[in-house]
C-alpha cells in the first residue's frame, strides 16, 4: 500500500499515480518557501498566506496536465500564487485593513510611528499599495524577477509592468516621507 | 504623481529608478553638484536600503503545509473516484538534482546521469548493450535520489541473472561515485538476446 505524507493508507497499490503524488510532494516541499513568502508579502497576514499557499499547490496539482514547460515550474507557481492573492484582495479588501498592523496605525501613522521601526513602516506602505502595484513591487524588489517574467506572471506587457513599478516606487517614497 | 520634478527640473522617477534598478544617472555631472538631487538621492538610498533589508528577512514557513496539501489532493482524488493521469507530466518537472553547498548550488541534469550509464555499459560491461531503439535509459531524479530504468540486450550464452546483477551493481557504484547522488533503484528490462557478431 502506498502512503501519503500524512502517513495515510491509500486505497491503491504503489502505482504510477502514487509515484506521481510522491514526486509532487517533493515539489511542494521544495517550493513552499517561495510561495508562502509571496503570499505573506501580498496579503500581510500569516493565516491567509498559509491558506493561499495550500490553495496554490492544490490548484497547481489540478492544472499540472496543462503545464507545458514553457516557463519554469517556479515561474508557473509565481503566476498561480500571485493571481490567487490578487483575487483575494479584490474580493474582500475594500472595507478591511490590508495588514493586521494597519488597524493600529491607519489614520495616525505619525503618532504611532515612534514606537515602530522603519522596516515595519515600509511593510505597511507596501500593504497600502493597490494590489496590482503591490504584486509588481513584490515580484521585482523582493523576489528579483525580471520585467519579462513579471509580465508573464501577471499576464500583461513589459511596459505595463514598468509603469506599475514606477508608480509603486514613488508611492512608497511618499509614504515613507509621511512616516518620518 | 508621475511626472513630478525636483526644483532643479530633474524627474523624481528617474532618481528612484536609478537607485532601485542600479542604472546610471541621466545627468551625472548635474547630480554631483545639485543640492536637490543630492538630498533626494540620499533619501531614496535610505528607503531602498530598507527594501533590501526586507529581501533578507527570514520568513518561517508554517509547518505541515506539505502534508495538508497532499491530504487535500488525496481527498479530492477519492471524491473524483479516479486518479488523474499524470505520467507524462510529473517526471518532466523533476529533471535535475540540486546540491546546495557553501559556495553555491550545483545542478545535475538527468541526461548527465543517463550519459554516465551509457558510457559505463559501452566501455566496461561485456556481453550486454543498450537496446537501440527509443529511450533505453530513463533516469528520474527526485531530490537527491535517482531511479534508473534500463532496457538491455544480452549476448546469447550469458547467464541473464548474473549479467543483470553485474550491471546493476556497476551502475550504482559508478553513478554514486561520480555524482554524489544516491541511486535508489536500477530497474532492468532484458528486451532481447543476440548472438555476438550477428
Amino acid at each position: 500500500m502506498g502512503r501519503t505524507a500524512a502517513g495515510e493508507e491509500l486505497e491503491f497499490p504503489p502505482s504510477a499515480e502514487t509515484k506521481h503524488l510522491a514526486a509532487f510532494e517533493k515539489l511542494v516541499r521544495r517550493n513552499q518557501t517561495v510561495v508562502y513568502r509571496v503570499a505573506l508579502r501580498m496579503l500581510g497576514n500569516e493565516a491567509e498566506a498559509e491558506d493561499a499557499t495550500q490553495d496554490t499547490f492544490v490548484q497547481a496539482w489540478r492544472a499540472l496536465p496543462h503545464f507545458r514547460g514553457e516557463s519554469s515550474f517556479e515561474t508557473w507557481l509565481y503566476r498561480i500564487v500571485t493571481n490567487r492573492c490578487l483575487n483575494l484582495l479584490r474580493s474582500h479588501r475594500s472595507t478591511e485593513p490590508l495588514l493586521e498592523t494597519h488597524e493600529a496605525s491607519s489614520g495616525r501613522p505619525n503618532h504611532l510611528a515612534e514606537a515602530r521601526s522603519e522596516l515595519d513602516a515600509l511593510k505597511d506602505a507596501i500593504g497600502r499599495l493597490p494590489p496590482d502595484q503591490r504584486a509588481t513591487l513584490v515580484l521585482r524588489e523582493l523576489e528579483g524577477l525580471s520585467y519579462e517574467q513579471i509580465a508573464h506572471v501577471l499576464g500583461t506587457t513589459v511596459p505595463a509592468v514598468k509603469g506599475r513599478l514606477h508608480r509603486a516606487r514613488l508611492e512608497l517614497l511618499h509614504a515613507m516621507r509621511g512616516w518620518r | 504623481m508621475s511626472g513630478e520634478s525636483l526644483a532643479c527640473g530633474t524627474e523624481l522617477a528617474s532618481l528612484v529608478d536609478q537607485v532601485a534598478d542600479g542604472v546610471p544617472p541621466e545627468r551625472p555631472a548635474h547630480q554631483e553638484t545639485c543640492p536637490h538631487c543630492k538630498a533626494t538621492l540620499q533619501e531614496i538610498n535610505q528607503l531602498w536600503s530598507h527594501v533590501r533589508e526586507l529581501t533578507r528577512e527570514e520568513i518561517a514557513v508554517p509547518s505541515g503545509i506539505v502534508e495538508r496539501v497532499i491530504r487535500r489532493i488525496v481527498e479530492e482524488l477519492r471524491a473524483l473516484g479516479r486518479l488523474v493521469p499524470l505520467e507524462a507530466v510529473v517526471p518532466r518537472l523533476v529533471r535535475h538534482a540540486l546540491l546546495h553547498g557553501p559556495g553555491g548550488t550545483t545542478r545535475i541534469a538527468d541526461r548527465v546521469v543517463a550519459k554516465l550509464i551509457a558510457r559505463l555499459l559501452l566501455d566496461e560491461l561485456p556481453g550486454v548493450r543498450l537496446l537501440g531503439a527509443g529511450r533505453a535509459i530513463d533516469v528520474e531524479i527526485t531530490g537527491l535520489e535517482i531511479t534508473a530504468d534500463l532496457r538491455l540486450v544480452v549476448s546469447y550464452g550469458r547467464r541473464i541473472p548474473d549479467v543483470v546483477a553485474k550491471v546493476r551493481a556497476a551502475v550504482i557504484r559508478r553513478v554514486e561515485a561520480l555524482t554524489g547522488l544516491n541511486v535508489r533503484e536500477v530497474n532492468i528490462a532484458v528486451e532481447s538476446v543476440e548472438v555476438d557478431g550477428e
